[in-house]
């Protein structure tokens, strides 16, 4: 501790005047983008406690006058919010753990060099993220398997990314020999080796690729707007995309008698930011393992591609 | 030269080649097994739609569309949606943007995240860089409807942004979210995909900089070297290739322009400025006409260009990489 003061004082005395300049401009360039960064949140999290009352009056509203959290108890009203919940919840939950079962049973063989067929398998994987069918013929083919209306809509046909199973794969093979070698003179087959040697090696990429999917799953949106009629199906992203892209705000009838009965008024930008704040709640908390694991994980899988 | 190495190599031990490829196969079995389901995805939800006979994968552009009928019974047309998709304005004007916002971006964003993982770099505490990192890096993990949501608030005609440009300047407010001017488009285009991507985009370059020699800036020091000199004759240098390689790749995708966050922004409005080939494709396969086989012409063509374009990029920035790396 010591040490490292005395080098930084040390450091500090040899800076010269145009260092120390540099230093400055850079710090405010960042900080700047910082907060270019950070308002649009604070906005976000500004309006959903806003009162209407105070939205109304203020014509460029930056401070809080109240902070109010009845923006979000009509938010939960909006018909199906708390199932839609449930449906992203399910989806990421069921979704995240199929994906990664899939992805390091692909990425683990793929990564074997003993692997009969090996190239021809890797190219045949390849090639799926050169060319594709497009949107048309994939369409007709998840609607022939009868995923329309089910939330599987969500889960099975993105069961695997081809980018992360590469990554994953890459980081397989970064794993020295040896260790597969001494587990096989012990008699351990290729599945007892995978999943009891090679696994806990491979812990930091797979937490990785794990949040990376969780993520995804959570942010799906596209399959379920092509292939969910059902409302009670629809996941949280879509019924925030009925808000506020479509900005058609349909109050249910739950959410009516309860803006009747208390005499509350809400503004809509305040209930599309509350939407969007709870939405953005379970990323905001899987992000501090997301940061912990995600440069070390990326650059790990990324060594040869 | 390796193909052709490895070639005779095979040739010459071929005797049992078919023997020794069972005895292989048999002996790493459970390899094979594990790799069923992975094969399966691939070929339920990639290969098919590709060719397949149920529901005709490509070939359903060459075939008339019908809805209440199955594909077999659908008549054969030839390259009718395609002459069809030649003569359409609004499918050559969905290219012509595709290509255009691409290029936008590779102009204005691309630059962006080298220019922060520089800066980033330049930070001397830790504490502080991470805090950086940490901010910049998080809108890559939200959805965009998640960031246009956020936007829209921002950028209404009632929205804060406006509110402080009036204030400022007196003027009407100015409605961005639906206009057909070129340039606000475009800089919302832009500016949304920088607040989501910088953070992340700069990881890869953050990554080609740490493994920078550090003795190589002590050195440069010694010499009399300044901030600015290190930054262009050191950092610079050792970021290049990773940049040229990445910048590569990126021209590769001219025709993917970012559908999410387009799909999310598009109105009747700003439709003829930002509406991509991908966005194209969606509105008459599922929205306009329900012509399904017209949206798998246009779908094709993309797709055959896109695969071109792919692969030249990749050959390319192998050959690169290779050149500069090693």
């Amino acid at each position: 501790m010591k040490t490292t003061t005395a080098v930084i004082r040390k450091n500090r005395i040899r800076k010269s005047m145009g260092d120390r300049i540099a230093d400055f401009f850079i710090h405010a360039v960042l900080i700047a983008l910082t907060l270019i960064v950070i308002f649009p949140f604070y906005n976000m999290l500004l309006i959903s406690v806003a009162r209407y009352e105070d939205i109304i009056s203020t014509p460029l509203y930056l401070f809080p006058k109240a902070i109010d959290f009845k923006n979000y108890s009509m938010a939960i009203l909006y018909p199906n919010f708390l199932r839609s919940a449930g449906v992203s919840l399910f989806v990421t939950a069921v979704g995240t753990t199929l994906n990664l079962l899939i992805t390091l049973l692909g990425s683990y063989v793929l990564s074997r060099k003993n692997l009969p067929f090996r190239k021809f398998f890797f190219y045949f994987i390849l090639f799926t993220m050169y060319f594709g069918g497009g949107l048309i013929p994939w369409y007709m083919v998840v609607k022939n398997l009868g995923f329309v209306d089910s939330v599987w809509a969500m889960i099975v046909p993105p069961m695997l990314n081809t980018f992360y199973l590469i990554l994953m794969r890459n980081y397989f093979q970064s794993i020295p020999e040896s260790l597969e070698e001494s587990a096989k003179i012990d008699g351990a087959n290729d599945l007892r080796i995978m999943f009891q040697i090679m696994v806990p090696v491979a812990a930091p990429i797979i937490a990785t690729i794990a949040l990376f999917y969780s993520v995804d799953r959570w942010n799906e949106w596209w399959l379920a707007l092509i292939f969910i009629q059902d409302p009670q199906k629809l996941p949280l992203q879509l019924i925030l995309r009925k808000m506020v892209v479509d900005a058609t705000i349909d109050l249910g009838n739950a959410m009516m008698n309860a803006m009747r009965d208390s005499h509350i008024q809400v503004h809509g930008r305040s209930l599309q930011m509350a939407t969007i704040t709870i939405t953005t709640l379970p990323i905001l908390m899987v992000y501090p393992f997301l940061q912990k694991y995600f440069t070390k994980g990326i650059m790990l899988g990324a060594i040869k591609a | 030269m390796e193909l052709s190495r490895n070639g005779a190599g095979s040739l010459r031990k071929n005797r049992s080649g078919f023997g020794r490829t069972l005895r292989k196969c048999v002996e790493h079995r459970y390899l094979l097994f594990m790799l069923i389901p992975v094969l399966a995805y691939y070929l339920i939800f990639n290969y098919a739609p590709m060719l397949n006979l149920e529901t005709g994968g490509i070939l359903m552009a060459f075939k008339q569309h019908r809805l209440t009928k199955p594909f077999s019974e659908w008549n054969w047309v030839g390259l009718k949606y395609f002459e069809m998709m030649w003569r359409k304005p609004d499918f050559w004007l969905a290219m012509r943007n595709t290509v255009f916002i691409s290029f936008a971006r590779l102009l204005f964003e691309f630059p962006m995240p080298i220019v922060l993982s520089i800066l980033l770099n330049e930070v001397a505490r830790t504490k502080l860089k991470r805090f950086f990192q940490t901010v910049f890096t998080f809108p890559n993990f939200l959805s965009w409807i998640l960031i246009v949501g956020i936007m829209r608030d921002l950028l209404q005609v009632d929205g804060v942004i406006n509110g402080i440009m009036t204030a400022m300047s007196g003027n009407q407010p100015y409605n961005f979210l639906a206009n057909s001017e070129v340039v606000s488009n475009y800089l919302m285009l832009i500016l949304s995909n920088l607040f989501k991507g910088i953070g992340w985009g700069s990881i890869i370059y953050l990554a080609s900089i740490s493994g920078i020699d550090p003795s190589l800036y002590e050195a440069a020091t010694v010499d009399g070297a300044n901030r600015w000199h290190n930054i262009i004759h050191i950092t610079w240098p050792g970021i290049r290739s990773t940049a040229i390689v990445l910048l590569i790749l990126q021209c590769g995708n001219i025709l993917n322009g970012g559908f999410d966050q387009i799909f999310n922004l598009v109105n009747g409005v700003n439709r003829g400025i930002i509406e991509t080939i991908d966005v194209y494709i969606y509105r008459y396969a599922f929205q306009q006409s329900m012509n399904q086989s017209f949206a798998a012409a246009s779908g094709l063509f993309k797709a055959v260009i896109n695969f071109a374009l792919l692969m030249a990029a990749n050959g390319l920035a192998r050959r690169m990489g290779e050149d500069n790396l090693f």
